[in-house]
């Protein structure tokens, strides 16, 4: 421990002669550069407070007079030789400062050379108290010194400055040429009609122009110029290429993937439909404040974006990025998977939307930016209280088609049913007493107790004291079972959810075949019509929630709430289903199966009991989940009929019995009122409960008793239930069964559904095994930190935090994101980070001009690209004079094009346009590399990513890029010299122009090679060269051979 | 060239080599000053995907013999597939090599042979127990892909020698796979394109993807001059452009490499002795296979390449696979006596080959999988993975020959002493290679990234 310096002694040295007071200049200075560094990089580690690494502190005048264990950190007024100057520039090995943070830039350590040149005036000349340097190193106080940075500052509506001449043809370009001034910047020519139309089509459409458009453009341009360039922006805004070329884009941001990933690399059902819907979004030109809506909480929009033509729920397929995430094969640490999948969403969802990198607060509060650990820990809360599922997307008219006519026809169903029912039922002791064939044969298999049949088979022989006894007998036995029954429903279970009892509300349900008796389940004594077959309807059904009352196309998605795992554990349901129904036990969100994520198809249409042993998972979270075949995340399959239904569900503590059926369940309406004296008592006491049975069918005021007992009889064919024996019913059912063909099969799309909204705890330190305070779902605190008034995930509540005006990032970053992908390079040329880490914009006016019109005129993306092609700005050419080159080598000015290479779908989709093969096919599922679709359509499957495409830079589906890599490698060269897909193009370019008739020559067939590759005729040279080429050319087809040298041309890869 | 991450202007100043000069690799990768004094300069990677039991190879356990058949005697930690047996002792007997005297089990006897040159390190732990999680674990210090592997960060670190092939070269032959993750686990992740890993067939024509002209050669050179005439037009026009420069000459050297990658992985010349013992001629083809790409190895190094990783050959025995022929969540004693078979031969020939050519002291060669095993048993005659501590080995440039570093408990089951993790044994080989781990960074996403995340710390007792 070192000797404190007493303050009193430096205020005294201070005091004498070589200390002059510093100037308020001087002290502002220090204030606006230097405090704020220090406080933020340097006094947590070095402070009067008791850490003072390496013996030095800094957060007070004395001790950075004074130095550290190095010795003194500058002399001041002598920058020269200062050791804090070069441990600031990294110069001094095992001491590069900040820790852990990377080097401060160039501007920051020239601060810090001009301050203590200037003779280090600094105010702080007493060390802080304790208090002061907690409230100076709190977040409160970082956070508040963060939030200047330029881009959590309102947008200002920047007015366009005013400039001379006439070289500006509106408002962007006035911001451009205005930042020229004083430099010796010479702007480029104007790009020729030929290079410009080029430009225009790839950014646009990220295709060619053909030939014909290339040259009727460059026609009306001499005429024309500008209006040859509305007409062709226009024309080329309006093309259906439009929306599949800025998808593309889109999927960049989000990281578009069909597959999970890792061991096994399942894919992700109907991945595709996301980026169809992107396309027709984009070709729609749908606002962007809604597609951010959609993608944050399409799925819960009060009025979708209905797509009329396919029956669409546009709004509901914007969630399935949140599918996109990561996902590993059988983890044996659960949570720890939950915790990376959810950083996952949570990296892409800031990047992409907010340009912010709030992944980076998982661990600790940014290392550089406003975002603190909690505001991470906010969004994982919103996110964990959701859950992946594959989602229906039909359209509310879709969805909903004939159900209302289908309800109305099935309560006349039960009506006529009940009608015909009560008449037969007068009957039924005769036919008990006298029994015809089917009653003879039920009496015969009535050989269980739990059928309601059973009594009158014991006691149909028996007389007097026998049958009293015998009656006696058989109601202790059902008393017994009753009193079992009621003591397992009674049962202190771990969990308990009793769709009897009202559980059903506390599950998430989700699915167009849910809710249709009541809200959350349904009420005993209902049933299904059977869509075909002699017979007409299918069991009557206890309370339970059921998929399929008016259909089995209908689907279901059902998940208990969340519980903790206990010690020994085991979990059971009662379920029944059809058509690879899915059941297990969903460990964390987890949405694979395979060895210890066990899980069970039903394809039984009789009540049974499933169970599995949870002991493994102890002490992880968990829900029960049981779906319809397709809705499951990862687990789907393609039945189209499926359905199932469900009573209950419990976990059980260790040694608790097995839960099991009751024949009280069925037979206990027997059993109830007078006992009968004899068998005639007895078939009329049948009679009189079936009457009562029927009664309450027909109200639909059924108990569970009621249900079983009438079920069975009707089951056994013992009541008409058929299209012979129940002509009025039939009718109906004949009505009701057309509609029902009808039911379309869903659409669907990756998606999440509310899960039970729950606050999690923070993990300290990121550590996902140490849980911190909880924290409440809410929106970052640099903006607003005050709870999300929800019962729900708050994810609508997320995106309109998102987008509410005092929110500068959302706007910024999507018109910088377009700036990018038209001009090469964004204004903020990292888009996908506005923070302290990303670079700063060039122009900040004219970003914030573009983002205030951007919002002012609703959002249009397509209205934005307008503005920003018909700009000189963006049409000039890639050449600049000499000087302006040398002014501006980086082109932060804009005084030319940049030049760019072409990504790798509009390399590939280029040589197919010229090879004639190009087929538009929009929309639909994925094909492999060899298919002629547009690249956007090949499979983008993780462990599988196609060579072409991933050697021309397409990215790997992990983050967000939207600034892709232009690499420049050979393995480039190799697929351009010998791959067969390369090759198979430059043989169909080859055969088109050597094979057109109407090209009389070679000269003419050169020049048609040129137009198709380059957009441009052949020079007097390259004419010559290429005659050459095919004479003396000894291969086997010249054509070909000079075909494939055009796809070799750097001209045609990179775009100027 | 990564354009994104240079601005023009430190393009400019990097780009003024001379036409000709242009490295396979681009200029990022150009040979670079280690951040102190460099131990070795190549790195071999022999990677046991699917998960070797530590109990059957480096780490002898007595214990496991007494308490075979009878129920683990310490809690058992959750297992991938819960179909925990009892304590199962090694089939394999173990003896001490070498001066030494580092304990090897029986299905190694040629690797045996140059027992002091290992360090084996059996306390290595893995936070992952999937394969595939565990394999980018493994190669990039993160569980998924989307990092940079392992050698493409050497690659970066280190620069290329050889301007006419990869830094970082992947082995197969004998239809090997790539391990379960996929190609992922060689990407170069943020880092710049040209330290990627490379792909080489060892054994298949064309050993790289599309390096195979599939026309006369002087069909492709006139064509290849009438392009580069053209191009010279293009780049006059435009007033010159570094990356059009460089996509320009990236035609001549992948013209090159069509040449200089079959004339690599032809082994005609190699005289017979060498090729006997590497096991070519061996009847195992499996062994034979893998002997191959030892050999290739040692002619990659001679070649300048920075990293080389080889892929163990498909046995399947028990659950091992393609992507992981180690898993032997059955049949363990068969299953692991192929694999040892199988790559025992040419691992130690490749040591000696090295050690003769003096080249093994430039040369680090890490023998290492995803994770261990069980010391109880999966089943009848399986071990299930098991993260929590496992053997690995070092040889070479820097290592301290003949070590054994860390222990597991009596069982084989917890690292116990020296416990390592991933990223301790790449800060370990990142420092015999001259480079300081923790300065060894690339900024993405808004943060300095490492291969060692923030964690790592060199393991001294293992470096000479």
């Amino acid at each position: 421990m070192r000797f404190p310096i007493q303050p009193w002694l430096i205020t005294f040295v201070l005091t004498g002669s070589l200390w002059s007071a510093p100037t308020p200049k001087e002290l502002e200075f220090f204030e606006k550069n230097i405090r704020p560094i220090l406080a933020e990089h340097c006094y947590e580690c070095h402070n009067s407070a008791g850490i003072e690494k390496g013996g030095l502190v800094l957060d007070w005048r004395g001790g950075m007079l004074e130095g550290g264990d190095s010795g003194k950190l500058f002399e001041a007024g002598q920058p020269k030789g200062s050791f804090l100057l070069r441990v600031l520039r990294h110069e001094v090995r095992e001491l590069k400062m900040p820790k852990g943070g990377g080097k401060f830039s160039a501007e920051v350590v020239k601060r810090f050379e001009e301050w203590i040149a200037m003779g280090a005036p600094d105010p702080r000349l007493k060390p802080p108290t304790k208090e002061e340097i907690t409230k100076a190193t709190s977040w409160q106080t970082t956070l508040e010194r963060r939030k200047q940075w330029w881009s959590f500052q309102p947008i200002q509506d920047a007015k366009p400055p005013r400039v001379e001449g006439d070289w500006a043809r509106g408002e962007v370009d006035a911001f451009v040429l205005a930042k020229w001034g004083g430099k010796n910047l010479a702007a480029a020519a104007d790009a020729s009609p030929e290079v410009l139309i080029r430009r225009l089509s790839f950014a646009l459409t990220g295709l060619p122009p053909t030939p014909e458009e290339s040259l009727a453009f460059t026609k009306a341009a001499i005429v024309n110029r500008k209006l040859a360039i509305e007409t062709a922006v226009d024309r080329l805004l309006a093309s259906p290429r439009f929306g599949e070329r800025w998808a593309r884009h889109w999927m960049d941001w989000v990281r578009y993937t069909e597959s999970l990933g890792s061991e096994g690399d399942p894919r992700i059902p109907h991945a595709t439909q996301y980026r169809n819907y992107l396309i027709r979004a984009l070709n729609a030109d749908v606002p962007y404040n809604q597609l951010l809506r959609e993608h944050i909480a399409g799925d819960l929009l009060e009025k979708p974006r209905v797509n009329a033509a396919l029956g669409l729920n546009e709004s509901a397929i914007g969630p399935a990025h949140f599918r996109f995430f990561r996902q590993g094969f059988a983890p044996t640490d659960a949570l720890d998977e939950l915790a990376r999948t959810t950083e996952d969403q949570i990296d892409v969802m800031s990047k992409a939307f907010l340009g912010l990198t709030v992944s980076c607060a998982r661990c600790h509060n940014h290392k550089f930016d406003a975002i603190s650990q909690k505001d991470y820990h906010a969004f994982y809360s919103i996110l964990t209280s959701t859950r992946p599922a594959t989602i229906n997307v039909d359209s509310p008219e879709r969805k909903t088609l004939h159900v209302a006519d289908m309800k109305k026809l099935k309560a006349e169903i039960r009506t006529a049913l009940a009608k015909q029912w009560l008449a037969e039922v007068d009957d039924f002791a005769k036919r008990l007493q006298q029994p015809d064939a089917p009653m003879r044969d039920a009496i015969n298999k009535a050989g269980g107790n739990n059928n309601p049949l059973h009594a009158w088979r014991q006691l149909q022989a028996a007389e007097g004291e026998a049958f009293q006894q015998g009656w006696a007998r058989l109601k202790a036995d059902m008393k017994a079972s009753f009193a079992r029954w009621q003591e397992q429903r009674t049962r202190k279970y771990a969990q308990h959810w009793d769709f009897r009892r009202g559980a059903a509300m506390a599950w998430v349900q989700n699915g167009s075949g849910m809710g249709h008796d009541q809200p959350a389940g349904s009420l005993a004594g209902q049933f299904r019509v059977l869509p075909k077959g002699d017979r007409l309807i299918g069991d009557i059904l206890p309370t339970g929630i059921y998929t399929h009352l008016l259909s089995d196309k209908h689907t279901g998605w059902l998940g208990s709430p969340r519980f903790r795992i206990g010690p020994n554990e085991t979990i059971w349901f009662r379920v029944r289903g059809g058509g690879n129904v899915m059941s297990r036990y969903v460990i964390q969100n987890y949405t694979r199966s395979g060895t210890v994520y066990p899980t069970a198809r039903i394809n039984n249409a009789n009540w049974q009991w499933r169970q599995w042993n949870l002991k493994y998972w102890e002490g992880d979270d968990a829900h029960l989940e049981i779906t319809t075949a397709g809705e499951q995340a990862t687990l789907a399959s393609g039945n189209a009929n499926s359905w199932f239904g469900v009573t209950e569900a419990m976990v059980l503590k260790p040694g608790q019995p097995a839960p099991r059926d009751e024949a009280a369940e069925i037979i206990l309406p027997l059993f109830t009122g007078a006992d009968p004296a004899d068998r005639a008592a007895l078939a009329a006491k049948y009679t009189a409960t079936l009457r009562d049975c029927i009664e309450s069918f027909r109200k639909n005021e059924m108990s569970d008793f009621k249900a079983n007992f009438l079920n069975h009889f009707v089951r056994a064919n013992l009541f008409a239930n058929t299209l012979a024996t129940a002509p009025d019913a039939a009718k109906l059912i004949a009505a009701y069964r057309k509609l029902e063909a009808a039911v379309p099969v869903p659409q669907r799309a990756p998606g999440l559904v509310e899960g039970d909204a729950r606050d999690m705890p923070l993990f300290v330190r990121g550590n996902h095994k140490q849980a911190g305070d909880v924290v409440p779902r809410r929106f970052l605190e640099a903006f607003d930190a005050k709870p999300f008034k929800t019962h729900h995930s708050g994810r609508r509540e997320l995106a309109e935090a998102m987008l509410q005006p005092d929110n500068p990032l959302v706007a910024r970053v999507i018109v910088n994101r377009v700036w990018h992908h038209l001009f090469g390079r964004g204004l903020v040329a990292t888009p996908d980070n506005f923070g302290k880490l990303g670079r700063q914009p060039t122009h900040p006016e004219l970003l914030d001009y573009l983002a205030t019109r951007f919002v002012k005129e609703g959002w249009s993306l397509k209205k934005l690209i307008r503005q920003l092609a018909l700009t000189r700005t963006f049409q000039l050419n890639a050449l600049a004079p000499p000087a302006a080159r040398e002014a501006d080598p980086e082109n932060n000015l804009l005084a030319r094009a940049h030049l760019r290479r072409l990504e790798a779908e509009a390399i590939r989709d280029a040589m197919l346009q010229a090879a004639g093969a190009l087929e538009h096919r929009p929309h639909g599922g994925s094909d492999d590399f060899n298919t002629n679709r547009r690249s956007l359509y090949v499979r983008v499957i993780r462990n599988n990513l196609d060579p072409f495409l991933t050697v021309f830079d397409q990215p790997v589906p992990a983050s967000t890029v939207g600034r892709r890599d232009e690499t420049n490698v050979p393995a480039q060269s190799l697929t351009m010299m010998n791959s067969p897909f390369v090759i198979t193009q430059a043989t169909r370019l080859g055969q088109r122009v050597r094979d057109d008739t109407a090209l009389k020559t070679p000269v003419e067939k050169i020049n048609k090679l040129f137009q198709l590759t380059l957009n441009r005729p052949p020079s007097a040279g390259e004419l010559t060269r290429a005659q050459n080429f095919i004479k003396t050319n000894n291969g086997q087809d010249p054509w070909r051979d000079l075909a494939q040298a055009m796809f070799n041309l750097k001209e045609f890869i990179y775009l100027r | 060239m990564k354009k994104n991450h240079l601005t023009r202007r430190e393009m400019l100043t990097q780009c003024s080599t001379g036409f000709g000069l242009l490295a396979l690799q681009g200029l990022m990768a150009a040979p670079r000053t280690a951040h102190f004094g460099a131990r070795a300069k190549h790195v071999i990677l022999c990677y046991m995907s699917g998960g070797v039991s530590q109990v059957d190879t480096f780490d002898p356990k007595p214990a496991l013999r007494k308490l075979h058949g009878k129920p683990m005697p310490v809690k058992v930690e959750r297992t991938q597939f819960n179909r925990n047996g009892n304590v199962m002792a090694s089939p394999f007997e173990f003896a001490k090599y070498g001066q030494s005297g580092v304990p090897i089990s029986s299905i190694f006897p040629n690797v045996a042979e140059s027992a002091d040159e290992l360090a084996v390190i059996r306390s290595l732990t893995s936070k992952v127990n999937e394969h595939a999680q565990g394999n980018y674990a493994f190669h990039t210090g993160f569980p998924f892909m989307g990092h940079p592997s392992a050698g493409a960060w050497m690659t970066y670190g280190l620069g290329t020698q050889n301007e006419d092939l990869p830094g970082f070269v992947v082995l197969q032959s004998g239809g090997a796979s790539i391990p379960h993750g996929g190609v992922g686990l060689f990407s170069n992740g943020y880092l710049p394109a040209e330290t990627q890993g490379s792909i080489i067939a060892a054994d298949r024509t064309p050993a790289v993807r599309n390096i195979q002209r599939r026309e006369a050669a002087e069909a492709q050179r006139s064509r290849l001059d009438f392009v580069k005439d053209l191009d010279g037009g293009f780049l006059k026009q435009l007033g010159g452009d570094n990356d059009v420069e460089a996509a320009v000459r990236n035609y001549e050297t992948a013209y090159r490499m069509q040449t200089a990658v079959p004339e690599l992985c032809d082994i005609s010349n190699e005289p017979e002795y060498i090729r006997k013992m590497y096991g070519l001629d061996s009847r195992d083809r499996q062994q034979a296979g893998y002997g191959r790409q030892c050999l290739l190895a040692r002619r990659l190094v001679e070649s300048g390449v920075r990293f080389i990783e080889l892929s163990c050959l498909n046995e399947g025995i028990g659950a091992g696979n393609g992507p992981n022929p180690w898993d032997q969540h059955g049949d363990l004693q068969r299953g692991h006596a192929a694999m040892a078979h199988q790559v025992d031969k040419g691992i130690g020939a490749l040591l000696k080959d090295l050690r003769s050519r003096g080249l093994l002291d430039e040369t680090i060669v890490i023998w290492a999988g995803e994770f261990g095993r069980t010391p109880f048993s999966q089943g009848r005659n399986g071990r299930d993975h098991n993260p929590f501590g496992y053997s690995v080995w070092l040889a070479g440039g820097g290592v301290k020959g003949g070590t054994v570093y860390g222990a597991t408990d009596e069982l084989g089951y917890h690292a116990t002493e020296g416990k390592c993790d991933i990223y301790d044994l790449w800060a370990t080989v990142l420092h015999l290679l001259g480079l300081d781990h923790e300065a060894l960074t690339y900024r993405h996403g808004g943060r300095d990234l490492r291969l060692t995340d923030v964690h790592g710390s060199v393991i001294k007792e293992v470096v000479a």
